[in-house]
Formats: C-alpha cells, sequence, structure tokens
C-alpha cells in the first residue's frame, strides 16, 4: 500500500486524525527546521519557529483548499514566523555574529567531517563558511529568503514562488541577485574564483 | 555556468540542516502533537499569506547584468513547464479592495523614502497592518506586471557568466528565436508597482493633450486648405473677369486665412467662421467705400474685425474690435477697385501701405496668392508670359491680314492699367498698304491682366 500523500493526510486530519497530522508532522519538519535555522540563524529560535508552524497550520487545516502542496503551505507560515522573529529581535541584535551559528556547525559536521584532521583546512573552510554565512546575512530578507527556498532548500521557481505569493520571474532574478550578491561578497574576502574552488 | 558559480550553487544546496538525533524529533512531534491539544481559536489570516519584504533590493538589476538562466536547482520546475500556477490558500480581492489599496498607495510616499524611513523607524510589526487581502493578489515585492529584472524573452542574449563580459550567449539567442523552444513567460507582477503606476499616471495626462492638439491640427490644415482653394477660385476668378470689382471677394476671402491659426485657439475659430457672412452681406458692391472715404473704410474694417487672425492667435481674451479696427480698413481699401481717375501713384502708395499694415498687423506668414486680390498681388507691369500669349492669340489674325504682302509689318501695342489694349500703332507695309486696319482689329481684343503702371506698351513684327 502506497504511503498517504501530504494531500490524504490533511484531508484526514481535518477530519480530526491526530495522527495523519503527526505523520504530516514527521515528514516535514526536517525541511521546515533547516529553513528556520538558516532563516533565523539561531537553533532555538529555529526550533520555535519549526514548532509554531505546524500549530498554526494545524489551527489553520480548515482552510486549505488544496490548491498548493500541503508543504508549501507550511513553508509559507514558517518563512512568514521566521520574519516575524527576526524582526521582533532586530533591536537587540548585535552586529557581531553569532558564535555558535548553527549552520556553520551542520556544515562542518555533515558535509565536511574530514576537515578536522587537517587544522590548516579546517581554519580556512571555517573561515570560508563563515564568509558565506555573513554573505547570506547581508542580503536583504526577499533575496535571502528566496536563496535559501531555492538554493539551499531545494524548491523549484514555481513552488517557491507560490510560497512567496510572487512570480517564477521575480524568484528568478532573486536567486540571480542574491547569487551575484553572494558571490562579490566572497570575492571581496577573497574567496574568489581559484579559493571558490575549494568551496 | 562558471565554476564558481556552479561550486556556490553545490555548496548552498548541499548544505545540511543541523543534524539532531531522532529522539529530538520525535520529541518535538510530541510537542507539537501537545500544542495543537492546546491550541484553540484561530491563526491569524496574515500567517497564510505570502510573506511581506521591504522593496529594498528589488531595484532590479542593471542593464549590462547577466541575467540568471542557467541554475535551477533539483527538482526545479521550468518557469514555463507549468502554465497554471496554484494559488495556494490565497483570498480573492475585489475591484474596490484593489482600488482602495491603489489609492492609498499612490498617495505613499516614493518607495526610496519610504524604505529608508520603514526600515529605521517602523515597529516590527508595522508590515502587518497591510491587508492581507490586498497582498494576495499584489505581493509587495511583486506587484506590477513586469519584474525590473526577471529574465525575458526579450532577451535572450544574456548571459549569466560570473561577470558582466557583455558576451553574447548565441545559444540563448538561437534558443528564444526557436518557436519550439520553451520561452519564459513575462511576469505578470513587478517590484515597483508604485514607480510604474506614478509613471502610468504621469503619462495617462500627458497623452490626452497630444491627442488633441493633433487633431486641432488636423483641423486647422483642413481650414487653410479650404481657405487656399477658395482664394486660387478667387484669383481664376479675377484673371476672367478683368475689371470686376474684387472687393465683395477680398472681404469674403480675408477670413479664410484666419482659419489655421485658430488651431490653437479653439474657441475663436467659430467666432472667425461666422463674423464674415455678416460683414460680407454688409459690404455689398455698391456700399463698398472708396479710396477717398477712410472714415466708410474704418467702419467696414471694423466689420470684418473679428474674422482677423492676429487677434484670435495672439491674444484670446482680447478685445476683438480694437486691435482688428486698421487692418481690416487697410485691406478693404486695397481690395477696393481702382477709380478711373484715380492717380497711379496714389494707388500704389495705398496698396504698398495697405500691404505693410497688413503684415504688420497680421504678423502672418501666409501667402499673399491665399489672399486673391491682394494689393501685393498686382504686378507693376504685365508678364512676358502674359504679353507673349494676348498677342500670340491674335498673331493668326493679324498675319491673315499681312499674307498678301511681302515685307513686314511693325505692331506697337499700348496696354492700361487695366490689362485692355488702350492703343495700336501699325508702321510698315501693312500701313502702306491699308491693312493697318484690319492689324488694328485684330488685337483690338488682346488683353493682359491689370498692372499697376498707367500703362505698358510693346512693340512686335507681323510677318506675312
Amino acid at each position: 500500500m502506497p504511503p498517504p500523500t501530504d494531500r490524504d493526510l490533511v484531508q484526514r486530519a481535518v477530519g480530526g486524525d491526530q495522527e495523519a497530522f503527526a505523520a504530516l508532522v514527521r515528514r516535514h519538519q526536517k525541511r521546515i527546521f533547516r529553513l528556520a535555522v538558516h532563516l533565523v540563524r539561531n537553533g532555538a529560535e529555529a526550533e520555535d519557529v519549526t514548532q509554531e508552524t505546524f500549530v498554526r497550520a494545524y489551527q489553520a487545516l480548515a482552510r486549505f483548499d488544496g490548491r498548493s502542496e500541503p508543504f508549501t503551505w507550511f513553508y509559507r507560515i514558517a518563512v512568514n514566523l521566521s520574519l516575524n522573529s527576526i524582526r521582533a529581535r532586530k533591536s537587540s541584535r548585535t552586529s557581531s555574529p553569532p558564535v555558535d551559528d548553527p549552520r556553520i556547525e551542520a556544515f562542518f559536521t555533515e558535509i565536511r567531517p574530514s576537515v578536522g584532521a587537517n587544522p590548516d583546512g579546517a581554519a580556512e573552510s571555517r573561515q570560508l563558511a563563515r564568509a558565506m554565512c555573513d554573505g547570506i546575512d547581508a542580503l536583504s530578507d526577499s533575496l535571502r529568503t528566496t536563496l535559501i527556498l531555492v538554493c539551499i532548500d531545494g524548491l523549484g521557481h514555481e513552488e517557491a514562488a507560490t510560497v512567496l505569493g510572487c512570480p517564477e520571474g521575480t524568484v528568478a532574478w532573486r536567486v540571480h541577485e542574491a547569487r551575484r550578491k553572494l558571490r562579490e561578497y566572497l570575492a571581496d574576502r577573497g574567496f574568489g574564483d581559484s579559493s571558490g574552488g575549494d568551496a | 555556468m562558471s565554476g564558481s558559480t556552479r561550486r556556490l550553487d553545490e555548496m548552498l544546496r548541499d548544505w545540511p540542516a543541523p543534524s539532531r538525533p531522532d529522539e529530538a524529533w520525535e520529541a518535538q512531534v510530541a510537542a507539537i502533537e501537545a500544542k495543537v491539544a492546546r491550541a484553540g481559536g484561530e491563526i491569524e489570516g496574515a500567517l497564510l499569506e505570502p510573506p511581506p519584504f521591504a522593496a529594498e533590493d528589488e531595484a532590479g538589476p542593471t542593464k549590462n547584468e547577466p541575467m540568471m538562466r542557467e541554475t535551477k536547482k533539483r527538482g526545479d520546475a521550468s518557469m514555463s513547464d507549468v502554465p497554471e500556477k496554484p494559488k495556494g490558500p490565497e483570498k480573492r480581492v475585489s475591484l474596490a479592495e484593489m482600488a482602495q489599496q491603489l489609492k492609498a498607495r499612490t498617495s505613499q510616499p516614493p518607495v526610496s523614502e519610504r524604505d529608508e524611513a520603514g526600515r529605521t523607524s517602523a515597529p516590527p510589526g508595522s508590515r502587518v497592518s497591510v491587508p492581507p487581502s490586498a497582498r494576495t493578489s499584489m505581493p509587495p515585492a511583486a506587484r506590477t506586471s513586469v519584474p525590473p529584472s526577471a529574465p525575458r524573452a526579450s532577451d535572450p542574449g544574456r548571459t549569466s557568466g560570473t561577470g558582466d563580459s557583455g558576451i553574447v550567449d548565441l545559444k540563448a539567442v538561437a534558443a528564444a528565436s526557436d518557436p519550439n523552444a520553451p520561452q519564459i513567460p513575462p511576469a505578470s507582477t513587478s517590484l515597483f508597482d508604485e514607480d510604474h503606476a506614478k509613471a502610468a499616471a504621469a503619462q495617462a495626462p500627458a497623452k490626452k493633450p497630444a491627442a488633441k492638439s493633433s487633431s486641432g491640427a488636423l483641423v486647422g490644415i483642413g481650414l487653410a486648405a479650404v481657405g487656399i482653394a477658395a482664394a486660387i477660385a478667387v484669383v481664376v476668378m479675377n484673371g476672367n473677369k478683368g475689371q470686376e470689382p474684387p472687393a465683395v471677394a477680398a472681404v469674403a476671402e480675408a477670413p479664410k486665412p484666419a482659419a489655421p491659426p485658430t488651431t490653437t485657439q479653439a474657441p475663436a475659430a467659430p467666432t472667425a467662421a461666422a463674423a464674415p457672412t455678416a460683414s460680407v452681406a454688409a459690404a455689398s458692391p455698391d456700399d463698398l467705400p472708396s479710396a477717398d472715404q477712410p472714415k466708410a473704410v474704418a467702419a467696414a474694417g471694423a466689420a470684418v474685425g473679428p474674422a482677423v487672425p492676429a487677434p484670435a492667435k495672439a491674444e484670446p481674451n482680447a478685445k476683438p474690435a480694437e486691435p482688428t479696427a486698421t487692418a481690416p480698413a487697410a485691406t478693404a481699401v486695397a481690395a477696393a477697385p481702382p477709380p478711373a481717375g484715380t492717380n497711379a501713384g496714389d494707388l500704389k502708395n495705398a496698396m504698398q501701405k495697405a500691404a505693410g499694415a497688413t503684415e504688420a498687423k497680421t504678423d502672418q506668414p501666409a501667402p499673399t496668392p491665399a489672399s486673391g486680390p491682394d494689393p501685393g498681388s498686382i504686378p507693376e507691369q504685365p508678364s512676358q508670359g502674359a504679353i507673349q500669349s494676348a498677342i500670340g492669340a491674335h498673331m493668326g489674325a493679324a498675319k491673315a491680314c499681312v499674307k498678301d504682302l511681302e515685307a513686314v509689318s511693325h505692331v506697337n501695342l499700348t496696354f492700361g492699367s487695366d490689362g485692355k489694349v488702350k492703343s495700336i500703332s501699325v508702321t510698315g507695309a501693312a500701313a502702306s498698304n491699308g491693312a493697318d486696319g484690319c492689324i488694328k482689329a485684330a488685337f483690338a481684343k488682346a488683353g493682359v491682366g491689370p498692372f499697376s503702371r498707367s500703362s505698358y506698351s510693346v512693340g512686335f513684327t507681323v510677318r506675312p
């Protein structure tokens, strides 16, 4: 028996099936958490955003009309909650980057576990990861969110357009612009073509 | 795609989520279930709407910047793959709501100002106050028809290299020219709707006067054509009738050139067109003033006054009678037929005065032929062409008179200022053989157009 689709689970959840909604949460919570981590740049806040996303989604299940995929619906709620969280702490945020950026830790834990053997390479990779995070953080909310949705979370332009409520062309331009600015940012810090190869 | 771009994309794509143990994920699921069980009420609608972004980075790329075409992440669909875009849980916005929002938006400061102010002083939740329904159809970051920098089908040659090298991607051009190739549809909304709306609003009223002026110009051109045609007809009539007094025609024709200058003064046109009728009716040939009746001339000029173009063009609100009193008078004087006993010098002076006054007053570059028997149009002497045609028309009859003679005869014709033959003198063989009467009779009917000199003589030879 094939696994139920997201729409099936939503239908069942609307009917009061808690297990169906739990299945939806299990299916999408990692993606939502990753999106939230890259958006809010804080593990604890990302966890809160993830939980709140599904709670809000459950509250609005009756309003889901089925015209889009449920996960894009979750993404939209997560993006809105993340942006609200960022704005809420924007006034109290310091200009210095967080020391324990979960993105950098994830980068070294999952992608470059071997760099720890080479201290020089580890330092360089950490600098690159830091520069990339800083470059992404320097982008505007719209560019950063679009870049994260498309280039990190792997959403298609159509899906990202659905999440962001904008035309696909706008998504394409935002991705292009974000990548251009990120490349320039990295190049200004010595991570150009030559060093980019290391990335 | 350059190597660094690809590597950057790969790095971004493979950026993982922070690893967490499965217990943590299950604990999160449990926490969510607990919250869901406790949760009540409705979700606020803003969370279901597209995220509101400020327009700080939505200015679009510069023209030379390469457009991103090549990078689509895994699972990306082409922009033209799915023709119908799912709308998601969005509300439909009524036209009234859209109009209200548009009105409110146009009253806001420009994007740059609002953005500068909004980013520094606006509270974090201020953007939520925007009606969600409006954001549904017009998301803040992309509202109007064309995003400023979205890849367009009309920009096929743009590349997306690492830098802006200006190289035209011929493959992209070829792909774009291929009708079977999937085209990138132009986006339906844009980023700076305020700017576009203002630009459209600024352009809309500018186009209307342009259309109005062009139609006025057409009307003016048409009226000018009618006036010129009428003037040509009057000239032809004068040429045929010769002695017929042109005063009536002059009065009738004077307003015609007045029409073209009224192209920019629409209200003046009906007045200028209507006035001549009454003036012509009053200025019958019997009532026409003569040169020695200045008061009557002035009165006639005042009657014609409103049709004079100069005041209508220069001062639309000016009193019509005052500025036109002199010019029409001069026109009427010049148009009056020369009395039989009038001195030629006086007539010439009067005509020159009239022409000078008219030109100075009307400031019109209108051609003199269009004004019919304008004083300036009467030549000082008959043209050679007119003389040759007049003589040639009767040369056959004259040659018949001397066909039996062997020697030539000399004829001297004298035309009066009215263009008719005043006197004929015949010398030579015809005079000695009694054929001079026949020759005189032949040329007695010759005539040229009126001229300003008192007389003009021409001699020629009649050969058998």
